[in-house]
Order: C-alpha cells, then structure tokens, then sequence
C-alpha cells in the first residue's frame, strides 16, 4: 500500500517534516507533533469518501509518504476504511445495492486479505483519488488552521454543515 | 587457396547470347584466348561475370535491357569454378516481366544437388569479391593504361580495395552517423552543442546557482530572524508582565489569569487529544458514516454475501471419485464441476469480505462523543479569548493611567508582532511546494526555493547533455582522424609492398631498359636507370606495367584469381603487341583473353608458338541471336571479323 498526500496538503496543514502547524506561528502547545501525516490524509478521505466522487490523480504528490499500512493509531480501522471505500464506490458507480452479483464483483475487486490495509491495488489507488476529493473540498470552506484545536473545530464544523445538507 | 573458371553460360540474352555454353574444361588450361567480333556480346558477357561474382544488386531497368526478344520473360547467366578444385555454379536468374534478378549457387556437395538462393561461397572468399576488387581481375585491357594515369587514382584505389581499407571509410561514415543521432536524442533538451551554447548554458546555470545562494540566505536569516523575534517577544510579554506586577492589586489578577489560562491550556490539550482520538475511528465522525457502514453491513447479510461455499471446495471434490450423494463422479462429471467452480469466489477472497462483514455489524460509534468533546474545546478556546482580553484590558488600563513605559513596551509588542507576521510571510514565499500558493503568490525560481531547486536540475540536465553532447562530437572526429591517418599510413606501407614486388617483376622481364615504378600516388610513377622520371615510356612498356602492377597486387589476395580480360591489347601498335604477349602471360595462373580479330596480329600469334596449356575458342554468329563455338588453333587462325578488314 502506497499512501499519497494529495499536491498542497501539506502546506494547508502547517508541516514542516513531521510536525503539523508549524509553519504559521509560534509553537507554543504541542498538538502539531500529535496530528501526523496520516491524520491529514485520513481526514480528506473521509470527506471524499462521504462525497463519493474522485479527484484526478495529477493532483497528487509525486511519492507516498507512507508505505507499510496503516499508522499504529488507526489499528483496528482497516475494514471499516476498506467498507466506506465499498461502499462510496457502489454510490459513484450506481450499483443497485441489491444486485448481488455485482455487488460481489466490486467487493472482489477492490478487497484483498493479503494487504495491510485489506484492499486490492485499484482499492488503493482509489483511496488516494478520494483524497483529492476531500482536500478540495477542505480548501474551499476552511481557513488553513494555526493549530491543532483550531483544525478539530473548523473540520468538525464542516461535517455539521454536511449535516444540515443532509 | 584458388580459383579458376571452368566456364559459362548464357540463356535468353541480347547479343550473340541467347543460348550459349562455353567450356574451358574440368582442368582449364593456362591460356585461353576467346576471339569474336564485337557486338557478340563481349562487353555485356563481363558485366555479368562481375555481377555474379559480386553479388550486385540490378535496376529493373538493367534486368530489362538484357532481354534477347519479346517472346522470352526470363534469362539466366551462370558461371562455373573450380574452388581450390571443387565446381561450384553462380547462377543470376533475370525475369524480365517484373524486372527482378536473383543469385543462386550451385553446388555438387551439397545434398540433393543443392541449388540455393544467394552465393554460397567461403566467407574469406565471398568478402574478397567486391565490386572494385573483381573490376581488377575482370578486367577491361583498354583501361590498363589508366593505372599509370597519375592524375587518375586507379593504382590507389586497386590497394584500398585489396586490402579492405574501403571499410575503415565505413567506420567514418558510422561515426559521423552515430554523432547525429546524438544530436537528434539531445536536441530534445538543447539544440546547443557548440561551445557557445554551452558557455550561454554554463551562464544560464550560473543564474540560477546565484539566485538559490541568495533564496537559501534569505531563508536562513527569516528563520533565524524569527526564532529571535518569538523570544524577544516572550522577553516583552514577561517585561509586560513585571511591569503590571508592580501594582499589587494588577499583579493579583495577573497571577489569577496565569493560573486560569494554564488550566484552560491543559483542559484544552486533553480535549483536542480525545477528540483526534474519537476522529480516528471513522464510525464517530459523523452519524452519516455510521448509518453508511452499518447499511453496507446490513446489506451483505440481507444478500447472502460471501457465498459459503468456495472454488476449492469444488475442485476438492472434481479429484474424488464418489460425490457425496454417492454417485459416481466419471470424465464429464468432472469437467462440469471444475467448469462450475469458476462461478464461485476463492477462499481468500470469502475470507476477507467476512472480515469487513464482521466489522461492519459490530461498527458502533456514538455520534455526540466527538461533538462533546469538540464543543467542550470550543468552550475552552472561548475562555482563553476572554483571558486574553482581560489581560489587554488590564494592559489598556495602566496606559490610560499614564504608565509610558508599559505604552511603550505595548508598542514594540505590536511592531514585533508585525515584524513576525512578515518574516513568516516571507518563510511561505520562500518555501511553499503548493502550485496552487505558487500560483496565488506569483512566485517563479527567483523568489521560490522549490521553483529554483526545480529550474536549476533543468538547466543542469540541459548543460550536461550538451557537454556530454559536444564531448561526444569531439570524440568522433578525433576517431575519424584516427582512422583518416590509419587508412594514409597503411596505404602507403601497402603502396611501398606492392611497388617492390612489381619491381622485382619488371627486373625480370625489361632487361634493356631498367624501368622502375618510383612511387604508387595516385597511378604509378615511373623512373628508369637512365632518368629520374620516365614519362615516355612505350605503349608496350606501360601496358607491360600495369600488368605487372596488377599481378602483384592480386598475388597478395588470399586466393589467386584467374585473369579474364577483354582486349588487352586492342590500344598498340603491333610491335608493343608482340612485346606485351612476351612479357605477361608468365604473370597470371590462368588468363582468359577476349581478343577480337585485329588483336591477332602481334599478340595472338604470339602463343601460337607455346605447344600446351593453350586453348582457343572462336565464337561466331549465326543469326537469330545463336553462336557457333569452334575449338582449336586452326579455326581461331581462320576467323575473319569485320575488325580484321578494317
């Protein structure tokens, strides 16, 4: 599994190396070195996932930044990653939920047991895709945050706004 | 190692040679001497022997031109050998339709009386053949002179053939290719490959160096300005703070605001932690992922997902011989079990859908946590807010009360702070890898360290390949140089050889007058014992030089060759004639001579006094394109030509 931050997140986030928010102001508290890479990708792909749409795979970064699975704080989460990811792509394919077949077929397709992180190379490669979904969306309605506090009340706020859109 | 010509044959050709054999016998003699008039197809008989012999590839046009009439589309020309004594046949097929030619080889060793497309000679032999090298031993008498030509460059060319000195040409002509081809790869990163593109390539990189030497300093001394600027203003915050401490009352409520805001810190770290925490668990983002995991979850169950059955389960039970409702499983059976198997999912693959099917059932989350925890931070990033402004309004109030120093001190707090908005401004400039930034900020590799690193490895590539490029270039001419002054130093070696083995030929056979080549440059120079230079040497004494000069150079040959030459003496008065026909027979192991009619007098009869190894042929017309072949000396003295009555 080959993680790809899409073009631009890591400016958005502050890192400077490892560190998130360190670019845009003093370091006074020490949430940056809590929130990782990972963290920002994951929380793109969440809202990609939520959108089921795509981004193109030019607007991600030329390597991955992580190439062994998932970070050991998100033990636990791969099925359920590997789940949005069936699931978001059964809505952006307009599969009827109901044709068993083809629901086998997309599962095959994108499911590994193998792999770290339970998916198929195409379920990877789509992971990053929705990515770039989530991060568009994450510049258009949020402030690049200064902080850790200040990115958790703005990203939740933008799910309270999905909510309302519901 | 040798060759001789046992003889030829024609089909369907113009000239007298629409249907003609001519023997020399299993064992040629030494001599022969082939008399027919002219237009009987002499000319076109040694082209074709040349052609055979090497290989020649023909225009259609040629092919066309050889046909003997209309009513014929195709004609042959072979010629037979005796290679170191074993008959091999050279076969060139003409259609004369589509104007095609094709070689085929004879030979008797090979099985089934193998006839087989291309000339199947010994690779020594075959390499030897080529168009320049076999002019010499096919060889046209009326040019022989031309050798002598010094402002011709036949003697020279005769050597560079030889030898194979040809192919160091082919060498230059690969170099010179091989340079442009480089030229071509690299012109897609720089058209520049003269030194002046690459010193304007060498400046452009320069520009460039220079600029990410001035970006890394202005990097360097932002960040270093900024690690200052942030202590001086944790120095000013605590001089603030002292200064509002000398006021019993203020310093009270600073210490209580200190102690409110640590707490506020702390209770605020714990909640972010939490919240990132609950964030990683995506069933607690939102009651949206939840309600989409357990549908999905749900839905599997509903559709009986996996299947419970797996592929291998199949092809298990395709290798029994009893299925497990007791029928025989026999061929067909078998085969419509394993065909079936296909439909159903691997193990594998049930196994991980099961896994995510487990997980999705068993996904809970409680959608208030995390707004819990994010409201809860909300409150605490409010109450650090209002901390802030109780302690400006504190600040605020001392000012107003006439404290200067604490103005002033506010003062350079705000300056400081604006400095630092700017140097981490400037920090972004210089550093953002964002397009989207780079684009919003109208940076270029001049202001972006990114940008500059990204133009400085183009501009590096460009400038390597073109030094590479040019290095290249360089290196092939010194190559060719090389090679030019291999080809001038072999050849003359080679022309100082073959110059002393004519001359020892012609010190056997000019006893009167001491005639020596002086030099091979282009033709041969002549000199005698008794001038420096001879430039008048007898026609017969020219003729008589070249060849020598012919012998010699074809005695170095790996195979001796037999000599086939047309009119080798047509040029000269009778007298030289005589001469010749005394001096060159002994130079050649076999000699084919095409003489016509008015070569007899001096030069033929001339061999009429050698009692063996001699063969004569005379070849007349018989109208329609036919010949008649007499052998033996009296028919050969009795033939008379058109030429002969001129």
């Amino acid at each position: 599994m080959s993680f790809i931050l899409p073009k631009g997140a890591r400016d958005f986030f502050g890192f400077d190396g490892p560190r998130a928010f360190a670019k845009r102001g003093p370091a006074k508290r020490e949430g940056g070195s809590r929130f990782l890479l990972f963290d920002a990708y994951y929380c793109c792909l969440l809202l990609g996932l939520d959108a089921a749409r795509i981004g193109d795979t030019s607007l991600l970064e030329g390597e991955p930044f992580l190439a062994s699975g998932y970070p050991e704080t998100y033990k636990g989460q791969a099925e359920l990653i590997a789940g949005l990811l069936v699931d978001a792509e059964l809505r952006r394919l307009h599969v009827d939920i109901d044709d068993r077949e083809e629901v086998e077929r997309q599962m095959v397709h994108l499911l590994n047991l193998t792999s770290p992180t339970r998916l198929s190379t195409p379920g990877d490669e789509l992971l990053n895709q929705y990515a770039v979904t989530g991060f568009d969306r994450m510049q258009e309605e949020m402030l690049e945050p200064d902080n850790l506090e200040n990115f958790l009340v703005g990203y939740h706020a933008l799910w309270a706004i999905q909510s309302a859109t519901d | 190692m040798e060759v001789r010509l046992t003889g030829w044959r024609t089909e369907n050709l113009r000239g007298g040679l629409r249907n003609l054999d001519i023997d020399l016998g299993s064992e040629p003699d030494r001599w022969t001497l082939i008399q027919m008039p002219n237009g009987m197809g002499k000319t076109t008989t040694m082209d074709l022997m040349r052609w055979t012999l090497t290989g020649r590839e023909l225009p259609a046009a040629t092919v066309r031109s050889l046909r003997a009439d209309d009513h014929v589309t195709k004609g042959m020309f072979e010629i037979r050998l005796l290679i170191d004594d074993t008959p091999i046949r050279l076969q060139l097929d003409l259609d004369f339709r589509d104007g095609s030619a094709s070689y085929w080889t004879v030979s008797a060793d090979t099985r089934g009386g193998g006839r087989r497309e291309g000339r199947k000679l010994p690779a020594e032999l075959r390499e030897l053949l080529k168009p320049a090298l076999t002019e010499l031993f096919v060889f046209n008498g009326e040019l022989a002179t031309q050798i002598l030509d010094l402002s011709k460059s036949k003697a020279a060319e005769a050597i560079r053939s030889l030898y194979g000195l040809d192919t160091l040409d082919a060498v230059t002509e690969r170099v010179d290719a091989l340079v442009a081809q480089e030229r071509t790869r690299a012109s897609s990163v720089t058209r520049a490959v003269e030194q002046k593109g690459i010193t304007q390539l060498q400046n452009a990189l320069d520009e460039v160096k220079t600029a990410k030497a001035s970006l890394d300093k202005q990097h360097r001394g932002a960040v270093t300005r900024l690690a200052k600027g942030e202590k001086e203003l944790d120095r000013l915050d605590q001089e603030i703070n002292a200064r509002l401490s000398e006021d019993a009352g203020v310093r009270a409520e600073i210490e209580l605001i200190d102690q409110r805001h640590k707490e506020i810190d702390a209770t605020a770290g714990e909640f972010s932690t939490q919240a990132l925490e609950v964030l990683r668990r995506p069933p607690h983002v939102h009651p949206a992922l939840l309600a989409r995991l357990q549908n999905l979850g749900g839905k599997l169950y509903e559709l009986k997902l996996p299947e419970t059955i797996s592929r291998e389960f199949f092809r298990e039970l395709s290798d029994q011989k009893v299925c497990v409702c007791g029928r025989p499983i026999g061929h067909d059976e078998r085969k419509a079990i394993l065909d079936g198997a296909d439909r159903f999912l691997a193990q594998d693959q049930i196994s991980v859908i099961n896994q995510m099917k487990l997980a999705l059932r068993e996904s809970k989350g409680d959608p208030d946590e995390l707004n819990r925890l994010i409201s809860g931070l909300q409150d605490q990033l409010a109450d650090r807010q209002r901390l802030k402004s109780e302690r400006d309004r504190l600040t605020s109030e001392r000012i107003a009360e006439g404290d200067e120093i604490l103005a002033r001190l506010g003062q350079d707090k705000d300056a400081l702070k604006r400095e630092l908005d700017t140097l981490r401004e400037t920090v972004e400039r210089l550093t953002t890898r964002d397009p989207a930034r780079q684009r919003a900020l109208r940076l270029g590799w001049e202001t972006n360290v990114p940008l500059c690193d990204a133009e400085l490895k183009v501009r590096t590539g460009r400038l390597d390949t073109a030094t590479k490029t040019r290095r290249f270039a360089l290196q092939g001419e010194s190559l060719k140089d090389l090679v030019k002054a291999t080809s001038t130093r072999a050849l003359d070696i080679l022309r100082a050889r073959v110059t002393a083995s004519t001359n020892d030929k012609l010190s056997q056979i000019m006893k009167t007058e001491h005639i020596r080549i002086a030099r091979i440059g282009g033709g041969l120079e002549l000199r005698s014992d008794q001038v420096a230079s001879k430039e008048n040497a007898s026609e017969g004494q020219k003729l008589s030089i070249a060849y020598a000069f012919l012998t010699s150079l074809l005695a170095e040959a790996p195979y001796r060759l037999p000599f086939i030459v047309d009119s080798p003496a047509v040029s000269i008065d009778v007298a030289s004639r005589r001469e010749i026909a005394q001096l060159i027979p002994d130079f050649f192991g076999q000699m084919v001579m095409f003489v016509i009619s008015s070569e007899r007098a001096g030069f033929a009869e001339s061999f009429y006094g050698r009692k063996k190894d001699v063969r004569y042929l005379t070849i007349m017309p018989q109208g329609g394109g036919t010949a008649d072949i007499q052998y033996g000396i009296e028919a050969f003295k009795d033939f008379h030509g058109p030429e002969s009555v001129a």
